[in-house]
């Protein structure tokens, strides 16, 4: 059996290139996303990353990207296929029987949209996605990145349709007023909340306190499988990440904001 | 035998919608790059959720999206998406760049996408769109 290791992680425009070289080590990565990668050197970190282990290669993007990726494979294995502003669409032609169509975004920060203007975009992306993966002629796919939006948020049959249910998601569509809508499952639906599937309740710590609904804890980083990936998900290996082993990124029962502000998620697929 | 008469009270005459806008300068990107890079215009169903602004009142809106693709690389770059009422055409929303921006009618939308084409971000997709193109058109290498 193979297996294919992500890691997804916002790191706020810092460069934190030896904590993200030791999680790639201690978590065995195969795909590393980074978000708000900023002025950050990607051929510098590439190198960092292959220092630590062989083989990482950066896939320098067409055009701009929300989501720098490095590969512990091929690059040739990695075809661009699609990006916009929110998100870039790749196929992985690693597995000969099983190619994955991966989505990396970065949906747009509360603090500079409406939840309208959010709802507005979540359903443009989720149809692109749609029409994308038409094109593509399968539905191998997952979506991982940093949504600016909680899963309670992307349940709706319009955007994501992510649902906390396996077996809902199984059924693969649901038809609302004679249109098909295909399921996403969210395996982070498991993480609200603080009833020990994490040490955190989520991957980003705001507190509102002078705001009626403060949430303190945002399931902001998330990601989604089609059903068609759900046997190959090993659902133990996803995990919030709060430590690279030796340094811990809480302090004080909050993310410590000297690494990033929000926490990197990983997890494996089986083949 | 006809039963009733035609009511369609219509005049074969084109007139000038913001997709008619979207499809010329699509076009013109075909022909400027001679097919290297080729503008492409996709109609998409929007479905307007609860909560959207009261600009739209039908459940559904058609969505425009212009791409660029360039077929020697297999690979599409949605440039923007524009929503637009098929009653009435203006106002419109474009999303664009990570931002959403209205126009109230024709000229101020022309204006804009004027804009968009001609601002730096567009330019440099273009230009880098364009380049690895042109290396694997040379090079004469396979889609996938």
């Amino acid at each position: 059996m193979s297996k294919l290791t992500f890691l997804f992680w916002n790191i706020q425009r810092k460069n934190l290139d030896t904590h993200i070289a030791q999680l790639c080590k201690l978590y065995d990565v195969d795909v590393l996303l980074l978000a708000e990668f900023g002025n950050n050197n990607a051929y510098g970190l590439e190198s960092i990353l292959k220092s630590v282990q062989d083989d990482y290669q950066y896939i320098k993007p067409f055009a701009t990207t929300k989501v720098e990726l490095f590969v512990r494979f091929e690059a040739s294995k990695v075809k661009q296929v699609y990006d916009n502003p929110d998100m870039s669409i790749r196929k992985l032609c690693i597995i000969p029987t099983k190619e994955i169509t991966m989505i990396g975004l970065h949906l747009p920060s509360k603090l500079y949209m409406t939840d309208n203007d959010q709802i507005i975009h979540q359903t443009n992306v989720a149809n692109l996605i749609n029409t994308e993966e038409q094109k593509i002629g399968h539905r191998n796919s997952l979506v991982i990145g940093d949504f600016n939006m909680h899963p309670f948020q992307m349940l709706s049959a319009g955007s994501f349709h992510a649902t906390m249910d396996k077996n809902i998601a199984l059924n693969k569509k649901r038809i609302v007023k004679k249109e098909e809508y295909y399921y996403f499952y969210n395996p982070m639906w498991n993480f609200l909340g603080d009833n020990n599937k994490s040490k955190v309740a989520g991957t980003y710590y705001k507190n509102m306190s002078g705001e009626y609904t403060n949430y303190h804890w945002n399931m902001f980083d998330q990601v989604l499988l089609r059903p068609d990936l759900l046997a190959n998900f090993d659902e133990n290996s996803l995990e919030i990440i709060t430590s690279n082993g030796t340094i811990s990124y809480i302090k004080n029962g909050k993310i410590d904001t000297n690494y990033s502000d929000h926490l990197p998620i990983k997890f494996t697929l089986n083949f | 035998m006809e039963t009733s008469k035609n009511y369609w009270d219509f005049v074969d005459e084109i007139i000038v919608t913001p997709v008619t806008i979207l499809k010329e300068q699509a076009d013109f990107l075909t022909k400027t790059t001679k097919g290297i890079l080729v503008g492409e215009i996709v109609f998409e169903k929007k479905i307007i959720e609860e909560g959207y602004p009261k600009l739209y009142t039908n459940k559904f809106q058609p969505n425009v999206v212009f791409n660029i693709s360039s077929p020697i690389l297999g690979y599409t770059y949605q440039l923007m998406s524009v929503l637009y009422d098929v009653k009435e055409n203006y106002p419109i929303q474009i999303n664009f760049d990570n931002g959403i921006y209205e126009a109230k009618d024709e000229e101020s939308f022309k204006k804009f996408i004027q804009e968009c084409i001609q601002s730096d971000t567009t330019k440099k997709i273009i230009q880098n769109l364009y380049s690895q193109s042109k290396v694997f058109e040379n090079n004469n290498q396979p889609k996938d």
